[in-house]
């Protein structure tokens, strides 16, 4: 099943809440979806909204530093930042969005941790066109990885 | 048996980047006085220079930082350094932390390069890392007690 | 400036707050899950009840996430501010609890942290102090701590040590202060980005994306660091 218009609304609902409020209903939108059976491929979207940001910072070469100091910039901002987000699953999953095999496969909750905030914190930067750019590269990515799900 | 003078020599020469100085006493050491002194005075090397560069009054991302800033500094010490172990064995130091379900091999490791960065940000002169040492020494002597 | 002189201390340690939590390793406990309500009671008490911010302090996780001694469908007790969410996902019932701080939080109370709204984000991010507490009941001696959790005399302890001073020459290759006396560092490795796609390797459920949304703190992680990042453009820091 293909990523909907209302799974992309849910999670840039997130990604641009600014306020409680506005995170309540981001929250508010990802419940119901997930009521209605609605939140699937939420987790392919996310990984490939993820992927597609991520390319677009690190791009065209990158380095070792590079990942580790991204990382490091987010996790030293706050103390909840630094408890929700694994150093080694964050770089890891960056370096493998960015074409770099890895050996090691994160625990599942550490990888999903990973991608949704460091997708978030790549995109504090972008503007809404940007965010929107991404959002649709993140769901062709996704629609191609459930097209070709066993 | 307390440290010796030719480890705290091995590892003043490791701390002073001449390696082949470090390699040629390493190599002379006694192998099973060595890992019980030689260790311990890393242990507490580790611990004293945690302890000056951070205080009491460090803020976590102080700790993240630091950390990110020694693997930053090659792509070896990246790969080998774990900065999720890294940050644990500094906060072991400064307000303990669980490390149950990590390797000694990694433990130990870390605590050897992260003082190097330690060392390596401080610029000690001559009389102060032979200080630190001193200092250092007696802290491996209790480890050892 | 020699960074390695003792600064001035009282020699106490930090207060912690914070519970035992290994950083990158989230436990799952077993919880003890209330029993299901119908969707319009959970929905009828969330409506009653908004998630309140740092409303006292946030139970220990180890705990039952359902309100201690209650029943299905009972009020949380009072102070606590625990919205529950009750619903379906893949055949998996899906029970969680929020009292809008954290998803089945672990943390407890973080002194001097107020509610996150917006506009009162502070603009220093909470005193990292609280990020791994880790108090041991019995606060062992500071040589009893390191010999007993980093200390290592044993047979192959030389051979890690030897491994890792080879290693740690790069340091001194790169010191961050820029200065480059001696030998030249090698180069560091540059990584040509590749337009790899996704894979289930990558790809995690969404009961743990979901999880993470409702968790408060995740929301604020990225509040401060946005702050944070702009207030560096500002600066002129980048």
């Amino acid at each position: 099943m293909a990523v909907t218009d209302d799974q992309v609304a849910a999670l840039r609902a997130w990604l641009r809440a600014g306020t409680d409020a506005e995170a309540s209903d981001a929250e508010r939108q990802f419940l119901t979806l997930s009521k209605t059976s609605g939140l699937d491929e939420i987790g392919a979207l996310v990984c490939g909204a993820f992927a597609a940001v991520a390319r677009r910072r690190f791009s065209p070469t990158w380095t070792s530093a590079d990942i580790v100091r991204f990382v490091a910039e987010f996790r030293s901002s706050s103390a909840e930042a630094a408890e929700l987000l694994s150093p080694s699953a964050a770089e890891n999953q960056l370096r493998r969005v960015l074409g770099e095999k890895q050996a090691i496969v994160p625990p599942e909750e550490d990888r999903a941790r990973a991608q949704l905030l460091l997708l978030a914190a790549l995109a504090v930067t972008l503007g809404p066109q940007e965010l929107d750019q991404v959002l649709a590269e993140g769901r062709t990515l996704a629609d191609s990885f459930v097209r070709d799900a066993p | 048996m307390p440290v010796t003078d030719d480890q705290v020599a091995t590892l003043r020469a490791l701390l002073s980047d001449d390696m082949d100085r470090y390699r040629q006493l390493f190599s002379g050491l006694d192998r099973d006085e060595a890992r019980k002194g030689y260790s311990a005075l890393v242990t507490a090397g580790f611990a004293e220079a945690v302890e000056r560069r951070f205080g009491t009054g460090y803020r976590g991302g102080d700790i993240v930082e630091f950390v990110a800033s020694v693997r930053s500094r090659s792509d070896q010490v990246a790969a080998e350094l774990d900065p999720d172990v890294a940050e644990r064995v500094i906060r072991v130091v400064l307000e303990d932390a669980p490390v149950d379900d990590l390797s000694r091999d990694a433990i130990t490791g870390a605590q050897l390069l992260l003082l190097i960065g330690l060392i390596a940000d401080a610029q000690l002169d001559g009389g102060g890392l032979a200080q630190f040492l001193a200092e250092a020494r007696k802290l491996a002597d209790q480890l050892m007690s | 400036m020699d960074e390695l002189s003792r600064p001035e201390s009282s020699g106490q340690p930090p207060d912690k707050a914070a519970p035992d939590v290994s950083v990158g390793r989230r436990q799952h406990e077993d919880r003890q899950l209330a029993e299901p309500r119908s969707r319009q009671e959970v929905a009828r008490e969330a409506r009653a009840r908004p998630v309140r911010l740092d409303d006292g302090p946030v139970p220990d996780r180890r705990d039952t996430v359902a309100p201690a001694g209650g029943r299905p469908g009972d009020a949380a007790p009072p102070g606590s501010a625990m919205t529950h969410f009750h619903g379906e996902f893949k055949s998996q019932r899906l029970d969680l609890y929020t009292d809008g701080n954290r998803w089945a939080s672990a943390d407890s109370a973080r002194p001097g942290q107020t509610a996150a709204k917006k506009g009162d984000v502070p603009v220093r991010p909470p005193d990292g102090q609280e990020l791994i507490g880790g108090a041991a009941d019995t606060n062992p001696s500071r040589a009893d701590r390191l010999r007993s959790k980093l200390y290592d005399q044993s047979d192959g302890v030389l051979d890690v040590l030897e491994k890792n001073a080879n290693i740690g020459q790069s340091i001194f290759d790169q010191p961050p202060t820029g200065s480059y006396e001696g030998s030249p560092a090698p180069q560091p490795h540059i990584y040509e980005t590749h337009p790899a796609g996704i894979d289930a390797g990558t790809v995690a459920t969404a009961i743990f994306t979901l999880g993470l949304v409702i968790d408060r703190a995740a929301h604020r992680a990225v509040e401060y660091y946005e702050k944070r990042a702009k207030g560096d453009n500002h600066a002129g820091n980048r």
